[in-house]
């Protein structure tokens, strides 16, 4: 069983160690594997500690957290031995590192990579940028993202706000930036839809109307068996914006093979997986793209959006809700 | 003179509040005082004698005998002087023209990859092992396993694998070896460290067979015309079985310690270093220390990150940020308990040149690891943390152990230091290990700030070639520049990085000396020394370097009796014979702790 890998980067200050905190204490029905660089920077409540372990911190939500400071690699192996328990892996990359590379290393494990999150300090980016040491390292962790959160949103003055969005677009043009506070943001947005790779279940079927109070909304694409050069086609019309976007792909020219087309941000692929197993042979793709009928949701420039995370702060992400059925064959 | 290990002069904060309750480490007892200065009754056990004596003092260079009791130094001088002080019972050890020298000090090393590499088999090329062909590779396997004798299915591993140096002109596959060696996986960890080679039953024990993937950034060298692996993994396809490497457990180790030591005392090495130390590598430390398994002794360097976890548990009650230190920190430092000392606190700043993963602040000529253009490396940290850990070290008392080998990352260590108001007139002596891209404008900064390198020069010879073409003939002509350093009053410590290269002192010597590379490029003639001043950066300076010149690093009276016997002298012999240099004896507090075979 492999279990997906998201790497989460960005340099000091950027909120990692908040969203990680999130992640090890809220109810969100998700068991993480988490491997953060020190445990000092976890702050967790007693009370949600089920039992600490050397190398091992386990949450009573069902997530573990450990230390990678014999090496990552290690601490790699060590999740992968009990994949069973988990249904994701998180690698906090340090703040100097690049996480496109810590993805990759991972890779030798075999981890499906599910994507590179990195965080940003709204106010700080720029002179981060900037700084002789370590500006290089904060524009190539911006340029290897799947997706930036820009954090602390709130802080800085409108005229620094827009100064560090220019520096993004100028740096990661193509990369979608999701821009909160207290790096609250929902699950759906970082991880996907559902748990695992489980495709099949969170694909399945029509589902209920939107819910108003989700600020993303996730689509359920149709299609019979299509040709490759017809898929992708479809691919940048449809999903241009899907923050995400996951699912099965049926192709005309080998129908018998299952293919799994995983979309985040701008990178996306599609790979053979397995067979349908009496399924029929049929396209669905759940797609997840940020609301534009809330006010502030889109800003002037392309692929920056307002979020605040509400369905997160609430402590449950409701992986499900406000799935739409979107089928014209 | 008093036997005394106390940080006096490590900072500006020499006296600290005695109020324990939470020291770091204070559980552990360090800061016990050890077996107390010799006097002046102490009876003469040995007196050496019949060969020259290499004191390293500069009064006086060269003695002829040497009287030792109570672990010290008695007294040094003309043989007749000495002799007189005999009392029935003194040993006399008589050094038949071979040279008594100061015991090696390891300037920079990781001793933790000892009791490991001692239960591997050495399959690296010349100098460092004996392999120059697969088959080489095979009898020294076969060797090993005779005397070994591992069980059917335990691992057996090898380090320094090299195709370079292999005469076939290929690589190792798994068909030279699985004929010979069926019965028992076999990993050959590459020279690099970053790859090794797989028998079959290597593979079969990772689960890597025709059907997997090579990983993005990653190699799995095929059989030709098969997708069936030919042995070779690296990078990324090699890091989840270093990820599943088999792990000695504790008994496991300390039984190996005896001969993790030998590595040390068989090159004359009575001071060793633990250069990154882990926590959990930081206690067994303290248990083979108050067990009694260390015949030398080991000098810690705690690493950085680990620093908030000793914390945690070492001052559990302190409530302080993420880096800060109790008060009484200082405490744990600078004294020896059981023969195992903690030093200061290593930082690491950037990578390895070799790796292109140090931090320059000029590209490298050749790009990067994968060919990227501009590269300059990064560092490892980010500036900010280097700022506020240093400035907290620096508060603390606490000597900074800095890893930095490009400039950019020497220019943070550097920047650090100032911003935390270090003058040289604190005498903190922080090291910035390796050094080896360091600018002469730094070397200056060194000397205003009090700081001092610890060199790596076997890097001419090791790497020497790659750095010419890396970063051209200029920067690698002031590759660990110990003569520009000695120039500017600098005390220097040159180092191995032990298991990186070999514990060889003589090679360290001989590096310095002639900075010549496997190639026969010279790096830097003016910055080659003289034998001297080899030999001071392995002794005398080198114990300056972690405030230990009062007891070590010189043949004085005082001193702890620390010696080893040489069968020729090395300042005197042509350099170019060095690597024949063969310790006879080695002493620890003139106790003998090896001794060659005949």
């Amino acid at each position: 069983m492999t279990l997906p890998l998201t790497v989460i980067g960005g340099y000091l200050g950027a909120g990692k160690t908040t969203l990680l905190n999130r992640i090890l204490t809220e109810d969100h029905g998700r068991r993480f594997g988490v491997i953060v660089n020190d445990f000092g920077a976890v702050n967790v409540d007693a009370s949600l500690i089920a039992n600490h372990d050397g190398d091992t911190i386990s949450l009573t939500n069902g997530c573990i957290c450990c230390s990678a400071t014999d090496g990552t690699a290690e601490a790699i192996a060590r999740i992968v031995k009990r994949s069973a328990e988990f249904d994701h892996i998180i690698i906090e990359a340090s703040g100097v590192a690049e996480p496109g590379k810590v993805a990759r290393n991972a890779a030798g494990f075999r981890l499906p990579l599910d994507g590179v999150i990195v965080l940003a300090d709204a106010e700080q980016l720029p002179d981060q940028a900037a700084n002789r040491y370590a500006g290089r390292s904060v524009l190539a962790q911006l340029r290897q993202a799947d997706v930036i959160v820009l954090n602390k949103v709130d802080l800085p003055s409108p005229a620094r706000l827009e100064e560090t969005r220019a520096l993004i677009a100028r740096h990661a043009a193509d990369v979608p930036v999701l821009e909160t506070e207290q790096a609250r943001l929902p699950y759906a947005l970082l991880f996907g839809v559902g748990r695992g790779a489980a495709v099949a279940a969170w694909t399945a079927g029509p589902e209920a109307a939107h819910d108003h109070a989700a600020e993303y909304v996730a689509e359920l694409l149709e299609r019979g068996p299509m040709s490759r050069a017809a898929f992708e086609e479809l691919a940048q019309e449809q999903m241009e914006f899907a923050i995400r976007a996951k699912g099965h792909v049926a192709l005309s020219d080998a129908p018998e093979v299952r293919h799994l087309y995983q979309k985040v941000g701008r990178r996306w692929t599609l790979v053979p997986d397995g067979g349908w197993d009496g399924e029929p042979s049929r396209t669905r793709i759940v797609t997840i793209r940020i609301r534009e009928d809330l006010p502030n949701h889109r800003h002037a420039r392309q692929n920056m959006w307002r979020v605040s995370g509400a369905p997160f702060a609430s402590g449950v992400d409701r992986d499900r809700t406000g799935v739409s059925t979107q089928s014209d064959c | 003179m008093q036997r005394s290990h106390s940080s006096a002069g490590i900072s500006r904060r020499t006296v600290i509040k005695a109020t324990v309750a939470g020291a770091l480490f204070a559980a552990t007892g360090f800061g016990l005082a050890r077996t107390p200065g010799a006097r002046a009754d102490t009876p003469v056990e040995k007196i050496f004698r019949g060969g020259p004596v290499v004191t390293v003092e500069e009064g006086q260079p060269l003695a002829e005998a040497v009287a030792v009791g109570g672990g010290r130094i008695l007294a040094v001088g003309p043989e007749a002087e000495i002799m007189a002080l005999a009392a029935p019972g003194t040993e006399i050890v008589e050094l038949n023209g071979a040279t008594l020298l100061p015991g090696f000090i390891d300037g920079h090393g990781h001793f933790m990859n000892a009791p490991q590499i001692v239960s591997w088999v050495n399959v690296s090329g010349p100098p460092v092992g004996p392999v120059t062909s697969i088959e080489d590779i095979v009898t020294t396997i076969r060797a090993f396993m005779d005397e070994r004798r591992p069980a059917p299915g335990e691992w057996v591993i090898g380090y320094g694998y090299d195709p370079t140096v292999l005469s076939d002109g290929r690589e190792l596959t798994r068909d030279d070896l699985d004929p010979h060696f069926p019965d028992h996986p076999i990993m050959l960890i590459h020279v690099s460290n970053h790859g090794c080679v797989l028998n079959s039953a290597g593979f079969a024990l990772n689960g890597i067979d025709e059907n997997t993937p090579t990983p993005e950034g990653g190699v799995i060298l095929r059989k030709e015309g098969s997708n069936e692996p030919a042995g070779l993994l690296m990078e990324t396809a090699f890091l989840p079985i270093f990820g599943n490497m088999p792990k000695p457990d504790t008994e496991t180790l300390l039984g190996l310690l005896g001969a993790a030591q030998e590595i040390y005392t068989s090159r004359g090495v009575t001071t060793a270093q633990e250069g990154a130390t882990h926590k959990p590598d930081l206690e067994f430390l303290l248990r083979a220390a108050d067990e009694g398994h260390l015949v030398i002794d080991v000098v810690s360097l705690p690493i950085v990150f680990d620093v908030p976890a000793l914390v945690r548990e070492y001052a559990p009650d302190f409530r302080g940020g993420t880096m800060e230190l109790p008060d009484t920190a200082a405490q744990s430092f600078g004294r020896y308990r059981n023969r195992l000392k903690l030093a200061g606190i290593k930082m690491v700043l950037d990578g390895s040149p070799q790796g292109k993963t140090a931090f320059w602040t000029e590209p490298l000529l050749t790009g990067g690891p994968e060919g990227e253009e501009d590269h300059v490396g990064a560092p490892v940290v980010p500036p900010e943390m280097v700022t506020a850990a240093v400035a907290e070290f620096v508060d603390k008392g606490i000597q900074v152990f800095a890893h930095a080998n490009g400039d950019a990352a020497i220019d943070m260590i550097i920047d650090a230091l100032r911003a935390a108001g270090v003058t040289a007139a604190d005498g903190r002596r922080d090291v910035v290990i390796h050094s080896q891209f360091v600018r002469s404008d730094q070397l200056d900064a060194y000397a205003e700030l009090g700081m001092t390198p610890s060199f790596f020069t076997g890097h001419t010879f090791f790497w020497g070639d790659v750095h010419v073409e890396n970063t051209g003939p200029e920067r690698a002509a002031f590759i660990s520049p110990m003569a520009a350093a000695y120039e500017r009053g600098l005390r220097c410590s040159n180092h191995s990085d032990f298991s990186v290269t070999p514990i060889d002192p003589f090679l360290m010597m001989q590096t310095a000396i002639l900075r010549r590379s496997r190639s026969g490029v010279v790096l830097g003639p003016d910055q080659r020394v003289d034998a001297l001043t080899a030999l001071r950066s392995l002794t005398i300076d080198a114990a300056w370097q972690i405030f230990e010149e009062d007891t070590k690093g010189s043949i004085a009276p005082g001193k702890l009796a620390d010696l080893v016997i040489v069968d020729r002298n090395p300042l005197e012999i042509d350099p170019e014979e060095m690597l024949e240099l063969q310790v006879i004896e080695t002493f620890k507090e003139g106790a003998s702790v090896y001794r060659r075979s005949a």
